[in-house]
Formats: C-alpha cells, sequence, structure tokens
C-alpha cells in the first residue's frame, strides 16, 4: 500500500500517519522527495482501512498495490 | 587513482558500512527491550527528528542534507522493523 502525502503536509501530520500504521503493527518505508513525501507500507495492508487512514490530516490519497494473479 | 582502485576503496568502504550498520542496529535492539521492559513506544518521533537535526548539523557533504535525512529515514524504518520484530512477546 502506498500512502501519498499533500504537499502542504506538516511533520505532526507525517507524524500522525506513522504513529497510525505502526499501532497497527505495519512496517513503513518514508521516501521523501522534492515536493512529496510517499510513505510504503509492507505487511498484511489488506486489513487497514484504507478510508480511515485515508481521513488522516495530510493524506492525499492511499493506493493499494494490486495483487499478482 | 583509475576505476578499479576507486572501486576497491568503495567496496572497503560498503564493508564498513555493513559492520556499522549492523552495530547501529544491534544498540537500536538493546533500545528496544529497554522500551520494552518500560513500556515505552516503538515509534519515538522526537528522537528520529533530533536524529536527523543532528546528521544535517554534521553533514560535510558532498550530499545534501535532503539526502542525509532520507538516508537515515531508510536506516530507522529498518531499525524500527527489527526492534517490533524481535521484542515482540518479550
Amino acid at each position: 500500500m502506498l500512502v501519498v502525502m499533500k504537499k502542504s503536509a506538516t511533520e505532526a501530520d507525517m507524524r500522525g500517519v506513522k504513529q497510525f500504521l505502526v499501532e497497527r503493527d505495519f512496517d513503513f518505508h518514508q521516501s521523501t522527495g522534492a515536493n512529496r513525501t510517499i510513505i510504503g507500507v509492507i505487511g498484511e495492508t489488506h486489513t487497514i482501512d484504507r478510508e480511515e487512514l485515508k481521513k488522516l490530516p495530510g493524506v492525499l490519497e492511499v493506493f493499494k498495490i494490486p495483487e499478482e494473479e | 587513482m583509475d576505476i578499479s582502485d576507486i572501486r576497491k576503496h568503495i567496496d572497503a568502504l560498503d564493508d564498513e558500512l555493513l559492520k556499522i550498520f549492523n552495530q547501529r542496529a544491534q544498540l537500536a535492539l538493546d533500545i528496544g527491550h529497554h522500551k520494552k521492559r518500560l513500556g515505552l513506544a516503538v515509534y519515538d518521533p522526537e528522537r528520529e527528528r533530533k536524529i536527523f537535526e543532528r546528521m544535517k548539523a554534521a553533514n560535510p557533504g558532498p550530499l545534501d542534507d535532503g539526502a542525509i535525512v532520507r538516508l537515515f529515514e531508510r536506516v530507522i524504518d529498518e531499525s524500527r522493523r527489527l526492534e517490533r520484530i524481535k521484542t515482540k512477546g518479550i
């Protein structure tokens, strides 16, 4: 799963998303670009409530990675 | 120095980095055990922020501060993951 943060996302927003993931026992890798930060979530991501994650401050979009056939 | 010499030098530095990454991971794990015992959270954003600030302040280049933060983000991500897995059930 990929969490794309808004350009305007603050440090506090980032912390909120990471806290959300850590509390649910997920690992993540943060990729910080010049304009945007993307958080790659690792694990059994089908158990994450995508809508709940999307509602967190600073989150632009949450993408589910399609499963392979 | 020719390319082969430079690559040998890079290989030696990579060996050193490998050792240092693992030493750092072991120390993070030791902290993880303490945190578990004290009931503290694995994720400590304030500590992470301080590490990034310290590394940026000490950065001599040529890597820019953004690159330094990204590298340390990755190191910290992996440390946190290891800490979470290894301290589970302790």
